[in-house]
Formats: structure tokens, C-alpha cells, sequence
């Protein structure tokens, strides 16, 4: 959860200068960061990459969760995972790469993907969350729960060269429930996936991420960004809630 | 009337197309749309836009230009209009 404002130390200073050069950012959102814990469910070829920006950038705390030993066709896209950890449970190997990377990063590995039995305390335990789940059943409870805490959810999702991308702030966004409102049966669980596509969206929803935490730029709230790597068209939709959404249509917008 | 049908992800892999021109005849609904559409495209296309009864399926979104329809298949289009459907997806 968040802390009280930490400052940053002279060599945390010196690590991300450059990007306190950005307008609106400066020391204060680079502060703001550092106080802040996000979770990331599964470190696959999202996941990875979103959780390396965030150590990159200075978030203070992340959860990571992610069930499962390392597999070969892990490889072309879970970019915290190495060829010498195969066999060995993914969430190891994603804590030492990001540790390598942030050695001052608060990490804690879980190493279970969310279900009902985990998703109220992995929740509980931080500021935001990017889902990054391969599955929808993993996705509407982590939905479900950031509505019951009421913490900001960024929806990041591929498929073969294409991405959708939301962010979701319960009561005033549409949840992932108000755009399905049932479970898609056609989705199968395996998919074509490059390493380059999962990690470009990977990079908008850490960005959404580092946004929503520091406080400055637009949110792709109540728009769902999609793009398509085969011409590079990027486009937002503008979406609506659905306020007889059994999910967050209680809340008041 | 002509508009113009997007297709994303599964879909579009499905039909083996990402975007084509329809004539529609005017004036004309989503629903006529649908219709037209699950009439040239056949199962591939019920599959995964219909649901029981030829409805639309909760779990497809249809845009009409850079608008969510919100599923009101009784939205009327107009001549040029881009029709998208986005077929939901969770890799990561």
C-alpha cells in the first residue's frame, strides 16, 4: 500500500535524472513512484515486460504472480525468464532479473497465478495493478476485486500482431465487465504471440502505469486503445459504462 | 448505402479478411448489418459475433467509427460509416 512520501536518495537521483527532466513529472512524481506498490499478475510476455519498466522507472514495490516453471517456448517473449532457469519456477527468475536491474526494488514473488482464494490479499497488498493474465477467468476476478477496493486496474491484452489497451478507475470508467459481460467462449488459452507485440503493449500499460501514479498526461480511460502491428494503425474507441453492469454498475460514477 | 466492416484478432483470422465494403441498401441498422453479414460469412462469422438466436454475442464490442455501440443493434448507419468488430482478447 502506499506509503508516506519516501525522497529520493542522491544516488536514486543520478539513476532516474533523465526522466525527471520530463514536464510534469520532475523529483515530486519520481517521489511519488518510489512510494508506490503495483501488481503484476503473471509475468509472461506482458508481464515482464510492464514489471522491468516499472523496477526501470523507480516504482518502490512490486508484487509479482505468476504460477509455473520456466518452459522453451516461454522464451520468445517472457523477457524476464533465461534459457539457464528452464525448469525452474518463473517468479525466481523474474525477482533476480529485476533485482539485477533495481536492487533497491521492494519485490515479493508469488509464485500462484490469481484465483479466488489469493486475489483479495495480492489486491489488498498495493496501489495499483496492471492485469497482464492470460485468461479471462483470471481477469474479471482481478476486475472484480479492484472495483470491491476501488483501486486503479490497467487492462493490457494481445493477440497475434494485435493489442487493446484501458484503463480502468472503478465508478468512473467502464470495468471489463461493462465491455463483457459474460466470458468470451471462443477465447483459447494458446494464442499467437511475437515477443515485439506483447512487449509494445507491455511498455503502454507500464507507461499508463508510471502516469496514473505520478499524476500527470491523460489516461486512456473510458478509451480503449487498439492497435495492429501488421500497418501500424493505432486508434482509440471511445467506450461507455454499462450501468446495469453486475460488476461496478453500484458504484456511482 | 456502403459502409465499411473492420474485423480484428480471432475474427478477422477466422474470415480470413480484415475489412471489406458492404452494401447495405438504406436505410439500414446493425441488425441488417448482422444479418448481411452472417449470410455472406456463414458459420465462421456466427461463430464468434452470435449469439443464441442470431443475437449479438456479449462478447463482442461493435464500434461504429471511434464509438462503442453499447450492443444497440438498432443503431442506425449512415452512407461511409466504418463498422468495426473487436473480438475480445486476453493473451499476454
Amino acid at each position: 500500500m502506499r506509503r508516506a512520501v519516501e525522497k529520493i536518495t542522491e544516488e536514486e537521483r543520478a539513476i532516474y535524472q533523465w526522466q525527471m527532466w520530463s514536464p510534469e513529472f520532475g523529483e515530486s512524481g519520481q517521489e511519488k513512484l518510489k512510494s508506490c506498490s503495483a501488481l503484476v499478475t503473471r509475468c509472461g510476455g506482458l508481464g515482464s515486460v510492464v514489471a522491468y519498466e516499472l523496477a526501470a522507472a523507480g516504482v518502490g514495490k512490486l508484487v509479482i504472480a505468476h504460477g509455473g516453471n520456466i518452459k522453451p517456448s516461454d522464451l520468445n517473449r517472457q523477457l524476464l525468464m533465461t534459457h539457464d532457469a528452464l525448469g525452474k519456477p518463473r517468479v525466481e527468475s523474474a525477482k533476480q532479473r529485476l533485482l539485477d536491474l533495481n536492487p533497491r526494488l521492494e519485490i515479493e514473488a508469488v509464485p500462484e497465478n490469481v484465483c479466488a482464494e489469493n486475489v483479495e490479499g495480492l489486491v489488498g497488498q498495493v496501489d495499483i495493478i496492471v492485469d497482464c493474465a492470460p485468461l479471462f477467468e483470471e481477469r474479471f476476478l482481478l476486475n472484480r476485486e479492484a472495483i470491491s477496493q476501488k483501486k486503479t486496474l490497467i487492462e493490457c491484452a494481445m493477440y497475434d500482431l494485435e493489442a487493446q489497451i484501458t484503463t480502468i478507475i472503478p465508478g468512473r470508467t467502464p470495468c471489463l465487465n461493462c465491455l463483457y459481460p459474460e466470458q468470451p467462449p471462443a477465447w483459447k488459452r494458446e494464442f499467437p504471440v511475437f515477443g515485439a507485440v506483447s512487449g509494445m503493449v507491455a511498455c503502454l500499460g507500464a507507461m499508463e502505469a508510471v502516469k496514473s501514479i505520478a499524476g500527470f498526461g491523460q489516461l486512456l480511460t473510458g478509451r480503449l486503445l487498439i492497435c495492429d502491428l501488421r500497418d501500424m494503425s493505432f486508434r482509440t474507441i471511445t467506450i461507455r459504462r454499462n450501468l446495469s453492469c453486475l460488476a461496478c454498475g453500484h458504484l456511482d460514477g | 448505402m456502403k459502409v465499411k466492416v473492420y474485423y480484428t484478432t480471432q475474427l478477422k483470422q477466422a474470415l480470413g479478411c480484415n475489412c471489406e465494403e458492404i452494401d447495405v441498401g438504406a436505410p439500414a441498422t446493425i441488425r441488417q448489418l448482422l444479418d448481411q453479414l452472417s449470410q455472406s460469412h456463414g458459420e465462421a462469422f456466427d461463430e464468434l459475433v452470435l449469439a443464441k438466436q442470431g443475437n449479438l454475442s456479449p462478447s463482442m464490442l461493435v464500434c461504429v467509427g471511434n464509438e462503442f455501440t453499447g450492443r444497440d443493434v438498432s443503431m442506425r448507419l449512415n452512407d461511409g460509416d466504418e463498422v468495426t468488430f473487436l473480438s475480445p482478447v486476453s493473451g499476454g
